[in-house]
C-alpha cells in the first residue's frame, strides 16, 4: 500500500547465484535491488543488500501462558520480528521477486506495500516481464493524467 | 550464499513463521512437524474456487452506519450486494439496531476503461455516491481490473476527500494481490486507520474495542458483569464510534485471522493495549478472556468471583447438554485458530472430535513455543485428532476425509462446505455469525442448537441418496488426500 | 441510462459459468482471480431463488486463483497445470474454460491453452469472459458461441427431420429457467419435434450440443440473446433460423409462436391444430374459472403495469399482461441493456398489443434509479398497481401496498424449483401469483396507500374505518 509515486519503482530480487531467484523466504539473504527507469523502460540494477542472519532476533517464543500474543496461536507481536527485519532492508521497494513463500508471511509483506511475486529461474527474463507489465500500467496512467 | 555457521542456526532460522496449505494426518503429527520445523506437504496442483481479499475487506467496510462504498471494479466484483444486504439487514435487527441498507454503488469497469484508465468514472461514481446518499464517509474497494490496470485510486481519494469535506477512504484490496484472502481485513483497516482513527482526546477507561463481523450484541452482557462496555468494531458502527477505536481500554477480537493487525497498530501506535488471550470460546479461554481484560481495566478485585458465579449459572444446563449430547462425534472446518476455539468449545459439551480441517496452519517457532500453540493446546484438553488437515475449501480433498470418519455433524466457518457435508447426509452449523457462540452463554447456544441440528439427518439422508458427486472415481479410490 | 449501478440487475460476463453449470455434464474452470467464482454464485445462485451449487457449481468449481505472479508473468502455465489435474478428478463430458479479468487484461490466451489440451476424451474450449467485456447476458453469448465454434470445428451436419434446437433464457439469471425450459421443451415435443434444449434438467446434456449441426431448424426465443449463435451456426451449418424474439406467455403469444413453428417446417397442419386445441382448452378452462375473482373483485384488481425485467421476459410478460389481462401499460424498465436492433424490435413487438405501450420502453439498468420512477409514477397515478420486479423492489411494493411478482434477479425472499413463468403453464402460474397478491395482505382493499389518504381527505376518517 504504497501511497507515494514520486519515488523510482524499486524491486527486491532474492537470489543466491545472481542469475536465478529460486530462493524460499526463509533462506532469504541476498536481494539484488533494481529500479525502473521509465525512459528507457526497464529496470536497472541499482545495489546489492543483504539481509543479516545475525541481526535476527532470536524469536522470543517462550510464552507464559496458553495464550501468548495473538489469541493464542503464539502469533503475533514476537513471529513477526523476522519479517520485521527483512521489511527494514527492503521496505522502500514495490515488489520482493524470490521462488516461494508463505501466505501469512506475504499478507505481512504486503501490509507494508511489498508486493510479491513467486517465480523462480532467470532472473533477466522475470526482469524482462516486469518491466513490460510496469510500462503498459504506466502508459494507461498518464493517459488518465492527461485527459 | 548459504550461511556459513552450520545446519543448527540454519535450522532455527529456518522456521519462523512458516505457514503451509496442506497437511493430512493426526494433529500431534502436525504438532511434530512443526516442533521439527519440517514443511509436511507439497502444494496443490487442482485447486477449486477460493475468496478473495475484496470480499474480506468488505466485510469490515461495507456495513459502517451512514457511509457509502464504492466499488472501482466491472459488476462481477459487485454482485455481493444483494446477500450482502439481507445480512447487514437482520445483523442491525439481531443487535437491536435500527437496520440499513449497504448503500453501495459500482464504477462498473468496461473495457474501455481498461485501456484508457477508469479514474474518471472513479470520480463520478464517488460524487454520485456522495449526492445520492449523503453519507458521513465513503470508501472506495479496488478491485484486480483497477488494479492491473493502475487506476491511482489514492488520488482520487485525496482529491474528492477535500472537495466534498468528508473523509474518503481508499481500500486497496485487489483479489490477486495475496493467496491469503485475510489480506482484505488488513486493506479494510490500513484504510480506516490512515483516513479516519485519530490520536485519542481521552482514554474511555470502561470501554473494550471488539473486532467483529456482522454479530449478535453478545458482549454487552458480558462485560457488563465486570462494569465494562463493547465497542463493536467495525460493522455497523458509525464513522463517530469507528473515532472512538483509539480511546478505548483495550481491544480484542472474535477471530484472530480478522483482528491481529488492527490490534497490533492500536498497540503500537495509539497505546491500545491488545487483550493478549484467545478469543472467550470454550469455559477456559472465556476465563482467561476474562482475566486478561480486568487485569488491563483494573477489575481483577472483582473478576474472579464473576468467573465462580458463571461456572455455577451454567453448569446445570451444561450437565444435561452432555447427557444428550454424549457419543456424538463432529467434525470442524474453520480457519486456523478458530477451529481450535471451536474444538475446545465442543469439548467442553463433551462431543468427541474425529476429524478437523484448518483453512491453513501458521506453524510454531520452535519446540517449547509449539507446546504453547492453540494447536497443543487443544490436543491437551481433547485429545489427538485422527484426521488434521490443512487446506484452502477444496471441497474435493475434504469429501475424503469425511467419507472415512463419519461425524454426526458437522461446524463449518466458511461458505461452500456445509453443502458438502449434506450432501453426505451430515448436518452441519454453519457458523456464519460467531459472536453467538462466545462466552459461557455461547457454550449454551451452541449446545442446544446441536440438538436441534441433529433433527435434519432424514432429510439430508435423502439428498445424500439422491445426490451425484463430479469427482472420477479414480479420484475418490486415490490414497493421496490432494494433488 | 447509467453506467454507475447501485442495485444491480445483472453481474459480469463471468457470470456465464453459470450457463455452463446449466448443460448437464459440463464442467466449467475458472481461470481469474480468487474471489470470481464465488461472487457470481452468490449473485445467479443463492441471488437468484437459492438454486443451489447442484452437481459441479458452488465451491467445487476448479479455479486458477489468479495471484499477483501470474498477473506479472502470465497464467497460461498454472492454467494448463491445473486443467491436467482438472480431467483427473472431475466428471465431465465437456469442459468450458471462462477467463476473467486478471487473464484478460494480462492477455492470457485462454483458447490456445485449451485447443492444446482438448482431447476426445476431454473436450475443452476456452472463452474470454473478463468481467469489463460486458455483462452476464453478453457472457452467455459468448459462451454459447464460444462452444459451438470450437466444439463443433471439424463438425459435418447430418440433418435430422424434426430436430430443433432451442436459444432461449440464460440459465440462472432467469431465475426461473429450470421450469421454463421443461415448458418449452413440452410444447415443442407438443407438436412432434424432437427438442436439443441444451440446458436444464430435461437436457440430455453435452451430447445435444454435439448434435446441433444436425438441426432442421434453430429457434430463438428471445429478442437477442442466442441470435448470435444461431447466426454463426447458419454459417457453419447452414441452419435456417427462426427468430421469434417474443419468449411467449400465456394462451395467445405461445399458441402464436407454435403456429409460426409449424409453418416455418412445413409440419402436418391438422396434428398441430390438435394439439394446440388441446392445450388452449385445458388453458381456457383454468382462465375461465377464474371469472368469479376477477368479476366480484373487478374494483380490487391491479390494472398499472410495470415492468422491471429483462428483454426476453419482459416483452412476452408485458404482452401477456396487456393483451390477454387487459392491464394498463405504465413502463417496463429493460434492465440488460440491448443492441439497438433489439430495441426496435422490442418497441414494435409492444406497439403491436397496445399502442399505450408508447414512449413506456425505457433501457435502465440501475434498480434503484427505477424504483424511484416507479415510485413517482405510482404518487400520480393512484391505482392499484402491479409490478414485475425483485427482491430490491420488496420494499415499495409493500410500502405502496401494491403487488409484486418476483419476476427477475436478485431474488432472497423466494426457493424456487421448477416453477415456470412461460408458455402456457407460465401464463397460468402467473395469473395465481397475480391474482392471489389480491388477498394475500392484510385486507383486501381497493385503495392503495395514495386512494387512501385521498378517500380520508374527501370523507374524514369514518369511512376509511378508523386508523390506517
Amino acid at each position: 500500500m504504497k501511497e507515494t509515486h514520486t519515488e523510482p519503482l524499486r524491486l527486491a530480487v532474492a537470489t543466491e547465484d545472481g542469475i536465478t531467484s529460486d530462493v524460499r523466504f526463509k533462506d532469504l539473504h541476498i536481494v539484488n535491488i533494481y529500479e525502473y527507469d521509465p525512459e528507457k523502460e526497464e529496470f536497472i540494477f541499482t545495489e546489492q543488500r543483504t539481509v543479516d542472519n545475525k541481526t535476527f532476533q532470536d524469536s522470543d517464543t517462550s510464552v507464559t501462558n496458553s495464550s501468548g500474543c495473538g489469541n493464542g496461536t503464539g502469533n503475533g507481536c514476537h513471529d513477526e520480528s523476522y519479517i520485521k527485519d527483512i521489511i527494514k532492508v527492503i521496505g522502500d521497494c514495490e515488489y520482493l521477486l524470490l521462488g516461494k513463500i508463505g501466505p501469512r508471511a506475504s499478507r505481512t509483506l504486503l501490509r507494508e506495500g511489498i508486493s510479491v511475486l513467486e517465480k523462480g529461474g532467470k532472473v533477466n527474463e522475470s526482469l524482462l516481464q516486469l518491466s513490460s507489465y510496469v510500462t503498459k500500467r504506466n502508459r494507461a496512467m498518464t493517459k488518465i493524467n492527461t485527459d | 550464499m548459504a550461511n556459513a555457521t552450520g545446519v543448527a542456526e540454519v535450522e532455527i532460522r529456518d522456521t519462523r513463521l512458516k505457514s503451509i496449505m496442506a497437511f493430512h494426518g493426526k494433529a500431534s503429527e502436525l504438532q511434530e512437524f512443526s516442533r521439527q520445523l519440517k514443511k509436511p506437504a507439497a502444494d496443490r496442483c487442482f485447486t477449486q474456487c477460493s475468496d478473495c481479499a475484496q470480499m474480506c475487506a468488505g466485510t469490515v467496510t461495507n456495513h459502517v452506519r451512514g457511509s457509502a462504498v464504492v466499488y472501482h471494479s466491472p459488476m462481477g466484483c459487485f454482485a455481493n450486494t444483494p446477500v450482502q444486504n439481507e445480512a447487514t439487514y437482520n445483523a442491525a435487527l439481531a443487535r437491536g439496531l435500527e437496520p440499513f441498507d449497504v448503500r453501495s454503488v459500482c464504477s462498473n469497469i468496461s473495457e474501455k476503461d481498461t485501456i484508457y484508465g477508469g479514474l474518471k468514472k472513479l470520480r463520478d461514481a464517488v460524487k454520485l455516491a456522495y449526492d445520492r446518499f449523503v453519507p458521513t464517509c465513503i470508501f472506495i474497494q479496488s478491485s484486480c481490473a483497477a488494479g492491473i490496470v493502475g487506476d491511482d485510486i489514492e488520488s482520487v481519494a485525496d482529491e474528492m476527500a477535500e472537495e466534498l469535506g468528508i473523509p474518503i477512504v481508499p481500500v486497496f484490496c485487489e483479489g490477486f494481490k495475496s493467496k491469503a484472502w485475510s489480506t482484505g481485513f488488513d486493506a479494510g483497516y490500513h484504510g480506516i486507520l490512515r483516513k479516519i482513527a485519530q490520536k485519542p482526546e481521552k482514554r474511555q477507561k470502561d470501554l473494550v474495542n471488539i473486532f467483529n463481523f456482522l454479530g449478535t450484541d453478545t458482549f454487552t452482557p458480558m462485560l457488563a458483569k465486570i462494569g465494562l462496555r463493547p465497542n463493536y468494531l467495525v460493522p455497523l458502527a458509525d464513522l463517530e464510534t469507528l473515532r472512538t477505536m483509539t480511546e478505548a481500554a483495550c481491544s480484542t477480537e472474535v477471530c484472530e485471522t480478522l483482528g491481529t493487525y488492527i490490534t497490533t497498530v492500536l498497540e503500537e501506535e495509539f497505546g491500545v493495549p491488545k487483550v493478549h488471550a484467545p478469543s472467550p470460546y470454550g469455559i477456559k479461554w472465556t476465563d482467561e478472556w476474562y482475566r486478561e481484560i480486568a487485569r488491563l481495566t483494573g477489575k481483577t478485585d472483582i473478576v474472579e468471583k464473576v468467573i465462580e458465579e458463571e461456572h455455577k449459572r451454567i453448569q446445570p444446563e451444561l450437565d444435561e447438554l452432555k447427557k444428550e449430547l454424549a457419543g456424538l462425534k463432529v467434525y470442524i472446518y474453520a480457519g486456523d485458530s478458530y477451529a481450535h476455539n471451536l474444538g475446545s468449545l465442543v469439548h467442553d459439551l463433551g462431543v468427541e472430535i474425529v476429524g478437523m480441517t484448518t483453512l491453513h496452519h501458521d506453524m510454531k517457532i520452535d519446540g517449547e513455543d509449539a507446546q504453547h500453540s492453540t494447536l497443543q493446546e487443544m490436543i491437551d484438553v481433547a485429545g489427538d485428532i485422527e484426521e488434521f488437515t490443512v487446506c484452502n475449501k477444496q471441497p474435493y480433498e475434504v469429501i475424503k476425509h469425511l467419507k472415512k470418519v463419519k461425524p454426526d455433524f458437522m461446524i463449518v466457518r466458511h461458505m461452500n462446505m456445509t453443502i458438502l457435508a449434506a450432501k453426505l447426509g451430515i448436518p452441519s452449523i454453519f457458523e456464519g455469525e460467531i459472536n453467538v457462540s462466545a462466552g459461557y452463554d455461547g457454550l449454551l447456544l451452541t449446545g442446544r442448537r446441536i440438538k436441534d441440528l441433529i433433527k435434519a439427518k432424514k432429510i439430508l439422508a435423502t439428498l445424500a441418496e439422491y445426490n451425484e458427486f463430479p469427482y472420477t472415481d479414480w479420484w475418490l479410490d486415490q490414497e493421496e488426500n490432494y494433488i | 441510462m447509467s453506467t454507475i449501478i447501485q442495485e444491480a440487475k445483472f453481474t459480469c460476463a463471468l457470470g456465464a459459468q453459470q450457463s455452463v453449470l446449466g448443460i448437464p455434464g459440463a464442467v466449467p474452470v475458472i481461470h481469474a482471480g480468487p474471489g470470481c467464482s464465488q461472487r457470481q454464485f452468490s449473485y445467479l445462485s443463492v441471488g437468484s431463488g437459492y438454486q443451489g451449487e447442484g452437481y459441479t457449481g458452488g465451491g467445487q468449481i476448479p479455479c486458477t486463483n489468479s495471484s499477483q505472479s501470474e498477473v506479472v508473468f502470465g497464467g497460461e502455465k498454472k492454467l494448463a497445470k491445473l486443467l491436467d489435474a482438472t480431467y483427473k478428478v472431475m466428471k465431465g463430458d465437456l469442459y468450458v474454460v471462462l477467463s476473467g479479468c486478471t487473464a484478460g487484461i494480462v492477455g492470457d490466451d485462454v483458447k490456445q491453452v485449451t485447443y492444446d489440451h482438448s482431447t476426445k476424451e476431454h473436450p475443452t474450449v476456452g472463452v474470454d469472459t473478463s468481467g469489463f467485456r460486458g455483462n452476464n447476458y453478453k457472457g452467455h453469448n459468448i459462451v454459447i458461441e464460444g462452444i459451438i465454434d470450437q466444439l463443433l470445428e471439424e463438425a459435418q451436419p447430418n440433418v435430422r427431420k424434426g430436430l430443433v434446437n432451442v436459444f432461449s433464457v440464460v440459465p440462472f439469471q432467469d431465475p426461473y429457467w429450470r421450469g421454463d425450459l421443461e415448458e418449452i421443451k413440452r410444447i415443442l415435443e407438443g407438436l412432434g419435434l424432437e427438442v436439443n434444449i441444451l440446458f436444464g434438467y430435461g437436457s440430455k446434456g453435452v451430447s445435444e450440443w454435439y448434435d446441433i449441426p444436425n438441426a432442421e431448424l434453430n429457434i430463438v426465443l428471445s429478442p437477442w440473446v442466442g441470435l448470435g449463435a444461431a447466426k454463426l451456426c447458419e454459417r457453419r451449418f447452414g441452419t435456417p433460423y427462426l427468430h421469434n424474439p417474443v419468449l411467449p406467455v400465456g394462451l395467445k403469444d405461445t399458441s402464436a409462436f407454435l403456429r409460426k413453428v409449424a409453418e416455418t417446417l412445413s409440419l402436418d397442419r391438422e396434428k398441430t391444430e390438435d394439439f394446440i386445441k388441446s392445450e388452449e382448452r385445458r388453458y381456457k378452462q383454468y382462465f375461465v374459472s377464474m371469472g368469479d375473482v376477477l368479476s366480484d373483485y373487478a374494483p380490487y384488481l391491479p390494472y398499472d403495469l410495470y415492468l422491471i425485467d429483462d428483454s426476453a421476459y419482459g416483452l412476452g410478460t408485458a404482452r401477456f399482461c396487456t393483451n390477454e389481462l387487459g392491464m394498463i401499460p405504465q413502463a417496463f424498465f429493460d434492465i440488460d441493456v440491448p443492441p439497438a436492433t433489439a430495441k426496435e424490435l422490442i418497441q414494435a413487438s409492444l406497439e403491436e398489443i397496445d399502442e399505450a405501450w408508447k414512449d413506456k420502453l425505457i433501457d435502465e439498468p440501475d434498480n434503484a434509479i427505477i424504483r424511484k420512477a416507479v415510485e413517482q409514477r405510482i404518487a400520480i397515478r393512484q391505482t392499484k398497481s402491479l409490478i414485475f420486479g425483485s427482491s430490491w423492489d420488496k420494499d415499495l411494493a409493500e410500502r405502496t401496498d401494491n403487488i409484486l411478482i418476483f419476476h427477475s434477479a436478485p431474488i432472497t425472499d423466494n426457493v424456487i424449483l421448477n416453477k415456470t413463468y412461460v408458455g402456457y403453464n407460465g401464463g397460468l402460474n402467473l395469473m395465481q401469483d397475480i391474482y392471489s397478491g389480491v388477498f394475500n395482505r392484510k385486507k383486501v382493499s381497493n385503495l392503495t396507500h395514495g386512494e387512501t389518504e385521498r378517500e380520508r381527505n374527501t370523507y374524514g376518517t369514518a369511512k376509511t374505518g378508523g386508523s390506517n
